[in-house]
């Protein structure tokens, strides 16, 4: 009875222990989480002053070398802090995301003068690819064009992302020029980079060339490329070539062909996707009756009433409303057909009266 | 003048609250889109400058309320982001007056308010 009673006391004692210990823990864990917010809030307004101070920055004579007055604190902590480092560099990149015209050469200058461009340059040479692509997207968001040469060549790199970051940083240099990556270009470029780099060029507006020699590229997610750009661009003299492709091997290319002719067409455009129209699959189909929209013609109209007679609904109802685009004609034949009185037809006539109506 | 920003980037918002007081404007800031809506019932202000996107109230829903209820009395600039043409035409169905698209260079956007100042020296 008397060592049971020991074993019990014993056994108190020790989860009392525990429970002071676990306290104890918990609360040196938030004194020092709290102590590390409290600091990087401090760092945070450090930042955002230098920030500020360099948006509004003007040059004076005093300074020939036009440099931002940085505290020997930011100086100090910039190069023993790789935390604070980080920190100062995501809110100059954020800062220069939103402001332009001299504020944003400001920004640039800070960078440089605090030389965060050689951490970034040094990262390039990290083996892991996050690293890598952050850095890219770090010199491209400041603009650094100078460094031209460092991020071009990860353009072709096997990593997607690490290409993606390369192939925008190069056309945020130097726009359409930047673009000349495409000629050597062997992994795919992706329909999301195409997008993101569609957006990156929708911000310049110079002219540009080569788009021929990418049209004839091996890559075939070069050849899609290449279309959209011309469709894009309403390049005409492209149209030929464009032509051509509604003849490749690959789906893809086939179809955007027949998007991108919708774009840059002639008198004898219609003529052509009709042509191909019956050797397409439904996919195809749908898009040249698409695009036959706004490029058909009452000549166009006795073959569209044909594929009236397709089983599939929704391409019935595409070219149902291709011809009433075409006009009061292409209407009224559309109004005359066999089926016009039956189902599904009746239904999309009404359809398409109620869209004209709108 | 008294200006109304709505910015829910802090470093944005606090960038602009400098600029417009070092050019003699007085400066209400706000970080989202409801705070927004309180303080200009409160406040009053003369011009608003919002962003669109922002937490709890968009810079529409603010437009919309602005003109519900002020009607064309406040003027309000918007700040929208690259690719935002068709919230920039809803915004100005909505009944806002300009906008400028990010990034932004701070010297326009003083430029503009002094436009704005002028039409209501104008006016009154």
């Amino acid at each position: 009875m008397v060592i049971e009673l020991h074993y019990f006391n014993l056994a108190i004692l020790f989860f009392i222990v525990v429970i002071l210990l676990l306290i104890g823990f918990i609360l040196i864990y938030m004194h020092l989480r709290i102590k590390r917010s409290h600091k990087l809030h401090k760092w945070k307004l450090m930042a955002n002053l230098l920030i500020r101070k360099a948006i509004f920055y003007e040059e004076t004579e005093d300074d020939p070398a036009n440099n931002i007055p940085i505290t020997s604190r930011t100086k100090r902590l910039l190069l023993k802090n790789s935390h604070f480092r980080k920190l100062l560099t995501d809110e100059l990149l954020n800062a220069k995301k939103n402001v332009s015209g001299s504020s944003a050469e400001n920004l640039k200058h800070l960078y440089i003068q605090l030389g965060l461009h050689q951490y970034a340059l040094a990262e390039l040479k990290n083996y892991k690819w996050y690293i890598k692509a952050q850095a890219i997207q770090e010199l491209s968001i400041m603009g650094l064009k100078e460094n031209l040469t460092s991020v071009y060549r990860f353009t072709n790199n096997a990593n997607e992302l690490v290409r993606m970051e390369a192939q925008i940083a190069v056309v945020n240099f130097y726009g359409f020029e930047g673009l000349r990556f495409l000629d050597v270009i062997s992994h795919p470029v992706t329909e999301w980079q195409q997008i993101q780099l569609l957006h990156e060029l929708s911000h310049t507006t110079e002219n540009f060339s080569g788009i021929e020699k990418w049209l004839k590229s091996e890559n075939k997610t070069v050849v899609a490329f290449a279309l959209k750009l011309a469709g894009n661009y309403h390049r005409f003299e492209l149209h030929d070539s464009i032509v051509e492709c509604l003849e490749d091997l690959d789906p893809n290319v086939r179809l955007q062909a027949i998007i991108s002719l919708g774009e840059i067409y002639t008198d004898k455009t219609s003529e052509i996707l009709i042509s191909r129209y019956l050797i397409e699959d439904i996919k195809h189909q749908m898009a040249i009756v698409k695009v036959l929209q706004n490029i058909a013609t009452n000549d166009d109209i006795p073959i569209l009433l044909d594929q009236l007679n397709n089983e599939n609904a929704a391409l019935k109802l595409m070219v149902a409303r291709t011809l009433a685009k075409i006009g009061a004609d292409g209407f009224k034949s559309l109004q005359h057909h066999y089926q016009a009185q039956q189902y599904p037809l009746a239904e999309i006539i009404a359809q398409i009266k109620n869209e004209l109506a709108l | 003048m008294r200006i109304l920003v709505a910015e829910d980037d802090d470093l944005m918002l606090k960038t602009l609250e400098f600029r417009l007081k070092k050019d003699g404007h007085e400066v209400i800031i706000t970080h989202d889109g409801r705070e927004a809506l309180e303080k200009i019932e409160s406040c009053m202000p003369d011009l608003i400058i919002t962003d669109i996107m922002m937490p709890y109230s968009s810079g529409l829903e603010i437009i919309s309320a602005v003109r519900q209820k002020y009607a064309n009395r406040i003027p309000i600039i918007m700040l929208s982001g690259m690719g935002q043409e068709d919230v920039v035409l809803e915004a100005f169905q909505l009944g806002a007056d300009d906008y400028i698209t990010k990034p932004f260079s701070p010297n326009e956007l003083s430029v503009r308010i002094k436009r704005f100042g002028l039409i209501k020296v104008g006016h009154s």
